[in-house]
């Protein structure tokens, strides 16, 4: 395994989420770095949740305005109780914080000033297209939502680690990716020729992405919760909200 | 970036849904990709979270246990304990260490099993079966230090549901051959199942846990751990090992075997009353009788050995083109291999024929030296004696009219022909062809041609048409035919024509 990787690997077997909120201290810059890094992953949802109960502008102001509240306010305290997923953390925080006019107010004038994370708001506005028949709550929106966004984070992950294998390995990473569920109709020979690998090769390669994804998945999962024994219970959850 | 919603009606060719919240990535199901990612892949969701498995500890946890091994990571689990990749730091090799679960451990006669099965298994030395390197205890574990094979098992390798009959066919000779060898040294496996059979990146196949089960089976029989662990491998499980676990032998191996084949060909379990593969699947209608006599219910009416199995696959196999369903030369994936036993069965035959094609020529050629000295004789005769020579010519003109014509003229009291004529007519007419045809049709037999032809020749060399060489003829005749009857030599011959066809 190359150092790079078993450092990212390192990092994430800390469980960000658990390192948050038990730090729970402003001082700590370990952990503030890390919800930091857990909110610039993980901020969409969000906006998807204030999108679904406000005009897009609007939405823009207060997602903006809590992350900037969030992350310069002592909030680790908060975190600190809010023990458990950092899913739920964050979606309580936000309700909170939209219905604290005070907070809102002091948010605009800073978010107007200082930007801890870059929110790219016109990618997010593609990417969220609610459909006409859906008649889903703010807050089925933010969830189904922050499951496409782990999912995203998670392909993005292995994309970088593909690509930083060098060689061939980002191109084989994109041609098999529609095998990591497991497609039960792959035609294993067209690609085994495209890719110019026999067939077994082929089989182990795909093996070995699967296994790398479930992997980096996990670790994807277990740094928004408290702890790796809850990934499972978390993917049961995330599996029920997409039903 | 990509848009991460489609709103379009596309199903999952997975789960055959359609992702309410759209697909990722372009094409992905979100809820298989969530399914993707459960510890124990392959369940859903809820009966991952009733398991109640053997727990194995993290790598971590059991560094400290073994601190002349790197624990890298959880490679897999079982019943029957749990896998780590792991490096030995002094060979810088990367092995694969399997750790039983506690529970196992705890039976009291456990670790009298436990070294005794050890040792044989760690003598085990084939290019099909995982090296065990080393067994051994740490105060909580009971551990074995593996070869470690980088690859997929096979139950791994079904639920892609891609391996085709062809690669059927390579795989369940290579289990054959590993069980073959580990039964000549008096090792059963007891738990032949696709989880314990892995497929490296070369399609290799490396068959792993010899003689696990019975070590850890208990004396009652049962698995120790996990129920799914137990009905999953049951499936596999002689009906003679289902019933008495202590005393089976090698041939419940080959009921297991019989089972994977089986599967590997149709996909599904031989449970209840099946079909014979081909009915249930393209599979070659001739490899019915060989999977349905691994699967005999009485141990004796089944293959009582692993390598009559291969054998008998390597003799169909040879021939397939003439006969397979499944698609193709073209569907043939481009790393299959069917030449090399193609080759050895051609040099098998090659070596079967050589002596008998050869008798049938020497027997030709001394026929025909015959043959040639007895016309030699009679043009002598004949330069003496000139009224044999309008004896001879009636002859041949009689002669010409059919192979009776020998007898004809000696049954007729009034055509009484010399001696001299008769050995005239019997040389040319009969005897001189046959011994050409022998010349020939050794020929051809020596390259595995024309096996009609062979055949019709060895028959007409058995006929006592020459009573000098009848005792040489009749022996390369039989010789011949014996040889070119066999199943073996017969599809050589029928390969050897299907190449000089194409």
């Amino acid at each position: 395994m190359p150092n790079s990787d078993k450092l990212i690997n390192e990092r994430f077997l800390t469980t960000q989420w658990s390192m948050v909120a038990q730090a729970g201290k402003q001082t700590d810059n370990r952990s503030v770095k890390a919800l930091q890094e857990l909110c610039q992953n993980y901020w969409l949802p969000l906006y998807a949740y204030a999108r679904r109960r406000m005009d897009p502008e609007k939405a823009e102001d207060m997602t903006q305005g809590f992350f900037a509240v969030l992350l310069e306010k002592n909030f680790l305290e908060t975190a600190k109780q809010g023990k458990g997923r950092f899913r739920a953390f964050l979606i309580t925080a936000f309700k909170h914080f939209l219905l604290n006019q005070h907070d809102y107010e002091q948010a605009i004038k800073r978010g107007g000033q200082t930007k801890l994370l870059s929110l790219d708001f016109d990618s997010a506005n593609s990417q969220i297209s609610f459909q006409p028949v859906d008649n889903l709550t703010p807050e089925k929106v933010f969830e189904r939502q922050w499951v496409l966004t782990l999912l995203k984070n998670v392909m993005e992950r292995l994309r970088i680690h593909y690509a930083g294998k060098g060689g061939d390995h980002l191109t084989r990473f994109e041609t098999l990716t529609p095998q990591i569920c497991g497609e039960p109709t792959a035609d294993y020979l067209t690609l085994s020729k495209q890719l110019g690998v026999s067939p077994e090769a082929l089989r182990v390669e795909v093996h070995r992405i699967r296994k790398k994804y479930r992997q980096t998945l996990r670790e994807e999962i277990a740094s928004t919760v408290s702890g790796p024994d809850e990934v499972d219970d978390e993917i049961q959850r995330l599996f029920d909200v997409m039903a | 970036m990509p848009n991460q919603m489609q709103t379009s009606e596309k199903k999952c060719p997975k789960c055959g849904e359609v992702p309410s919240a759209g697909f990722v990535n372009g094409g992905l199901c979100p809820r298989c990709l969530l399914v993707m990612g459960l510890a124990e892949h392959g369940t859903t969701p809820k009966s991952a979270a009733a398991n109640n498995r053997f727990e194995p500890p993290s790598p971590s946890e059991i560094a400290s246990e073994f601190p002349e091994l790197e624990i890298i990571e959880l490679a897999g689990r079982g019943g029957m304990g749990a896998v780590y990749q792991a490096k030995q730091k002094n060979l810088r090799r990367t092995v694969a260490l399997k750790i039983l679960p506690p529970e196992v451990a705890a039976n009291p006669d456990f670790s009298i099993r436990f070294e005794r099965e050890a040792q044989a298994l760690a003598l085990l030395n084939h290019p099909n079966i995982v090296q065990v390197y080393h067994v051994g205890k740490t105060d909580r574990f009971y551990y074995f230090l593996m070869e470690y094979v980088e690859g997929v098992n096979l139950r791994q390798a079904i639920g892609e549901g891609n391996l085709s009959s062809e690669e059927a066919l390579t795989i369940v000779p290579q289990i054959c051959s590993a069980l073959q060898y580990a039964h000549n040294q008096g090792i059963v496996h007891r738990d032949i199942k696709p989880e314990n059979i892995l497929l490296d990146k070369d399609g290799k196949i490396k068959i792993t846990d010899f003689g696990l089960a019975k070590m850890v089976n208990s004396n009652q029989g049962g698995f120790l751990t996990g129920t799914q662990q137990v009905m999953g491998t049951f499936h596999y499980m002689a009906p003679e090992q289902l019933q008495e676990t202590r005393n089976v032998d090698h041939r419940a191996d080959i009921y297991s075997l019989g089972v994977i084949f089986y599967e590997l060909l149709t996909g599904q379990l031989p449970i209840g009353r099946f079909a014979p593969p081909s009915q249930s699947s393209l599979a070659d209608p001739r490899l019915d009788h060989v999977v349905m006599r691994t699967l005999e219910n009485q141990p004796e009416r089944r293959y009582q050995a692993a390598s009559e199995i291969s054998l008998d696959i390597q003799n169909l196999d040879l021939n397939r083109t003439q006969h397979h369903h499944t698609p193709t030369p073209t569907s043939q994936p481009p790393n299959s291999k069917p030449a090399a036993p193609i080759k050895k069965f051609r040099e098998e035959a090659l070596q079967k024929v050589k002596v008998p094609a050869m008798l049938l020529q020497i027997t030709g050629a001394i026929g025909l030296i015959f043959a040639a000295g007895l016309l030699l004789l009679f043009l002598l005769l004949g330069a003496l004696e000139p009224s044999l020579s309008q004896q001879m010519s009636r002859t041949i003109s009689q002669g010409t009219a059919g192979s009776g014509s020998v007898i004809t003229m000696t049954a007729d009291p009034n055509r009484s022909l010399s001696f001299q004529g008769l050995l005239i007519s019997f040389a040319t007419i009969i005897h001189l062809p046959i011994c050409l045809l022998m010349l020939i049709a050794g020929a051809k037999m020596k390259h595995l041609e024309s096996h009609g032809f062979v055949v019709f020749v060895a028959i007409l060399a058995i006929l006592p048409l020459n009573p000098i060489l009848t005792l040489f003829s009749l022996v390369a005749g039989i010789w011949t035919l014996v040889v070119v009857n066999q199943e073996t030599v017969q599809l050589a011959f029928a390969e050897r024509k299907r190449i000089s066809a194409n």
